[in-house]
């Protein structure tokens, strides 16, 4: 358990191999941030996954040294507010001066430069979507507090993203915007080489440009490849096109060959691709044979031009084989985390005043009793009377009363998530999922005012998988729920590991997360994943303690056919109210949640 | 920032069809485009923009009246000698995410509030969406009260201001075009049938279509002014038959068997209320002028009845089909007796 220790010989071997792998995977990303400065408005931005901070910082330099005309940085705090995101009235300038003043928001501040997206995974949809919107338009629309502004806002995005939970990085679509996606987990600030992509390169590459050609079987080839990856968005393929025109410019050719396209479709493709195991799906028709291109600039000049099928498979091949390294990469450094994990409770788990959620409105109020005072309308509120009323003393430009006082409405939007975590172990796994399944979708079509999402975590086997992370799409639920998979052993501390680790997620998000179990409470699979009925019991109990410990309604459903003392105890360790449920019954399900939960 | 023209948007035609039927005919009350990312909903509702022909009106009015019947809010209107009529291109009016509600409906004039002690009313974005588009992305994600207002503004055409010893009451019509990704959070049931049509919007899975679009918008990256002069003529075709369209869609007559094949249709769905049969017939209307018909054929109906009712049917959590293909099924039950 020391990591200091020093390796078996045995490991060496492997060992070396994950630094070259890292390398590359270096080296890729740097070629991404090149790109980026290349054609920042066709590529607009990339994604990475678990960069060390100093290989964050290295990035963006990098990007801004090449993009040239002093470009400038430009954080984006995953808690920015609308006005600050894309502007508002400056209070302080405008009550200093009597009228409206207006303040440019941070997404028309980067204009031309570069936006930095910390810790992007628990970017709200809502931010993010202001921000998608920006990226298609290069524009920022702000209509606001009596104010109509536009401005021009083209700038790279580099968002860095660290997900506890492996899945999508970027929220509503941010993802799909950016160019890139491309995994640093593990690569360690030593293994970065010296640039080998100076900004004169760069320079260099962009007055060629607009000459380099993609010959017509490397664009067919790319594009059949985005489908067979499972990749329906469109905005891929055309991003590939782009970064592959781009590295060819950069190696100073004048036409893409196949392997810029396979580099670049591991740069596009990799975090996009959804099919990795079915290979059984009947290939496309192939396109029109072209005619041969002569290719006397090319490297591979000397090597047969592969048929059109071939390439494809072969960019197809590619991504497949970064993103399991990808995968690999990443399940090394969580193991590493793993062990040093912090204890529940840590600070940064604790939950923002509940005071914020969204501003529906104003009313009038007096701030010191009833909240924060809206300025802007206590300011419409008094302006009508300026004329009959005296000249305010001391030099104030504007006479406010008492009764103009204005004070912020919020909609308390500690939205709930509703976490499902149940039993698929065994031969009644079917029926419990199904019971899980039939309670989420009636919770989720019975809300009409109500905006609740749920998840949904199942046990089976040696784990516990989060089958439907939080959603409140009934659209999305019947997709990823229509086959669910079951059987094997029971390791319920597993299960309720995985309940505490989204609790504290969705916390982290500002969501008031609650947890329903569907189980008997009888765990035979330990933590680790070995078997023993014993340790499997005393994992979940000091399991069921720590999710107590995070002092979150729970709700214990005891699948056993008749009430067991084992379900009620481990109920009461994890301080859950107990309900036994000796017959399949989703409606139940459903409306003792809504009841005993959200009520 | 240059926009791809409409004309050269491959495939989506359910999508192409709504916006141009309801260009032709903006009562048929609005479009929802729901559908996965990356599909284009909102290249081709802003390619809309540059497709649209002219309207005229008075110039320097914040509402854009007409001329000839000017709503008289402003002092331009007002000064009925002094008005000089100008041809702008039509409204459409991109939401953007985060707009407070004194901008989306219109407030005080604060500035002239406070330097001048003028009451003023400062108009929004519904008066600047008179007689044309208004556009949100992300519908899913405004706030529900927000979208409530627009859709009561959309329905009646007008907008009521009383705010702040403000009494204004001005024209607002405008089809309201809504556009979301179910996935990720679906638009409350009320709402949903509130839009006039409503389109599933899908990524072509035909590689061949792919390689088109996918070439096309390469082309247009490379160099766009060259792009949109390519396509400028089939833009002005079509723009054309908008046109000719809006001249002819109020003579287009409604055969009552094609009626009573609507109506019925609405009976065997559960598409409850006035409101199906009512999106249904003017949908039909508008596809028939824009094809040059004088009268709604059978074939128009049920082509437009996907788009018309699929947004309507009761919802039943446990019947996972499709709801197009629900109203395919009853369509092909309807027009077999």
């Amino acid at each position: 358990m020391n990591p200091a220790a020093a390796p078996p010989p045995d490991r060496q071997a492997s060992r070396d191999a994950f630094e070259r792998m890292d390398a590359a995977r270096w080296g890729q990303a740097d070629l991404a941030v090149a790109l980026l400065a290349l054609m920042p408005l066709r590529l607009k931005g990339a994604v990475f996954d678990g960069a060390a901070p100093e290989l964050a910082g290295l990035l963006q330099d990098r990007l801004t040294q090449r993009l040239g005309n002093g470009a400038l940085l430009h954080r984006m705090p995953v808690s920015i507010t609308d006005d600050r995101l894309i502007g508002g009235l400056d209070l302080a300038a405008t009550l200093a001066a009597g009228r409206p003043i207006a303040e440019t928001g941070l997404l028309a501040r980067a204009d031309g430069g570069v936006l930095i997206v910390p810790m992007a995974e628990r970017l709200p949809g809502r931010a993010a979507a202001q921000l998608a919107r920006v990226i298609d338009t290069g524009e920022v629309e702000t209509e606001r507090d009596g104010l109509s502004l536009r401005a021009p806002a083209n700038f790279v995005t580099l968002a860095f993203a660290d997900p506890d939970e492996p899945g999508e990085l970027l929220p509503a679509g941010l993802g799909d915007r950016l160019a890139f996606g491309l995994s640093l987990h593990g690569v360690s600030p030593a293994r970065t080489r010296p640039e080998t992509l100076s900004p004169a390169m760069v320079d260099a590459a962009r007055a060629k440009l607009r000459w380099v050609s993609v010959p017509d079987e490397i664009m067919d080839g790319l594009i059949d490849a985005a489908l067979r990856l499972g990749i329906r968005s469109l905005r891929a393929p055309a991003f590939c096109l782009a970064a592959a025109r781009g590295i060819a410019a950069l190696a100073g050719r004048d036409e893409v060959t196949d392997a810029d396209a396979s580099l670049a479709a591991e740069l596009v493709y990799a975090s996009r691709a959804n099919v990795l195991i079915d290979r059984s799906e009947p290939p496309a028709p192939p396109p029109p044979e072209p005619p041969e291109p002569d290719n006397e600039n090319t490297d591979d000049a000397s090597r047969p031009q592969p048929e059109p099928d071939e390439l494809t498979e072969l960019l197809v091949e590619a991504v497949r084989v970064r993103v399991s390294l990808d995968m690999a990469a990443r399940a090394r450094t969580t193991r590493q985390r793993s062990r040093q994990e912090v204890p529940p409770g840590k600070s940064g788990d604790m939950v923002d005043s509940r005071r914020r959620g969204s501003r529906i409105g104003a009313r009038a109020g007096d701030p010191r009793r009833d909240g924060r005072l809206d300025l802007l309308s206590t300011l419409r509120t008094a302006a009508p009377w300026q004329r009959i009323r005296e000249a305010p003393s001391g030099g104030a430009v504007i006479s406010v009363r008492a009764s103009d006082f204005r004070v912020k409405r919020f909609r308390h939007r500690s939205e709930a998530v509703v976490i499902f975590v149940v039993d698929a172990s065994g031969s009644s796994a079917m029926n419990r999922l199904a019971d899980a399944k039939g309670a989420i979708e009636l919770l989720l079509s019975g809300c009409y005012s109500r905006r609740e999402s749920v998840a949904l975590i199942a046990f089976r086997k040696e784990g516990a998988d989060l089958l439907l992370p939080p959603t409140r799409s009934l659209t999305r639920v019947k997709r990823s729920l229509s086959r669910l998979p079951g059987g094997g052993g029971t390791p319920l501390a597993a299960g309720i590991a995985a309940a505490a680790q989204l609790v504290r997620i969705e916390r982290r998000k500002r969501k008031a997360p609650h947890v329903v179990f569907l189980s008997d409470g009888q765990g035979n699979i330990a933590l680790d994943g070995s078997p023993g009925r014993e340790r499997a019991a005393e994992d979940a109990r000091d399991m069921a303690r720590r999710l107590k410990s995070l002092q979150e309604p729970v709700l214990f459903f005891d699948i056993s056919k008749r009430p067991s003392a084992q379900a009620e105890m481990i109920s009461t360790e994890m301080g859950a109210i107990y309900r036994p449920l000796p017959v399949a019954d989703a409606a139940r399900v459903s409306r003792d949640v809504r009841s005993l939960l959200l009520e | 920032m240059a926009i791809f023209p409409f004309v050269a948007i491959v495939g989506q035609e359910s999508l192409k069809d709504a916006l141009l039927m309801s260009a032709v005919e903006p009562s048929i009350g609005g479009v929802l485009a729901l559908g996965d990312r990356g599909t284009g909903k909102s290249t081709a509702i802003r390619a809309l923009a540059a497709l649209l022909p002219e309207i005229e009106v008075v110039r320097g009015c914040p509402y854009r009246c007409l001329p000839s019947a000017p709503a008289g809010l402003c002092g331009v209107c007002d000064r009925k000698e002094a008005q000089v009529s100008e041809k702008i291109a039509a409204p459409v009016v991109d939401l953007p995410l985060g707009a407070t509600e004194d901008r989306v409906v219109g407030a005080l004039d604060l500035e002239r509030a406070l330097s001048k002690g003028e009451k003023r009313f400062e108009p929004g974005l519904l008066a600047r969406a008179n007689r044309g588009f208004l556009y949100i992305d992300e519908v899913n994600l405004l706030d529900d009260h927000l979208v409530d207002l627009l859709l009561d503004v959309a329905a009646s055409g007008e907008n009521v201001v009383e705010r702040e010893g403000l009494s204004v009451r001005h024209p607002a019509k405008f089809v309201l075009v809504g556009s979301g990704n179910p996935e990720e959070g679906d638009l409350r049931p009320q709402l949903l049938d509130r839009f006039g049509l409503c389109v599933d919007v899908r990524t072509s899975t035909d590689l061949a279509e792919r390689m088109e679009i996918v070439r096309r918008r390469d082309t247009f990256e490379q160099d766009p002014a060259a792009f949109i002069k390519e396509w400028s003529r089939k833009t002005s075709a079509l723009r054309k038959r908008v046109v000719e369209a809006r001249a002819r869609v109020h003579t287009v007559t409604l055969p009552d068997a094609v009626l009573a094949k609507a109506v019925e249709l609405c009976l065997t769905l559960g598409a409850d209320g006035l409101r199906g049969e009512l999106t249904l017939m003017r949908a039909a209307r508008a596809r028939a002028a824009l094809s040059g018909e004088a009268e709604v054929s059978m074939e128009t109906l049920k082509s437009v009845a996907p788009l018309a009712l699929r947004h309507r049917l009761r919802k039943d959590p446990l019947d996972d089909t499709d709801a197009g293909i629900r109203v395919e099924r009853a369509v092909s039950e309807v027009f077999v007796s």
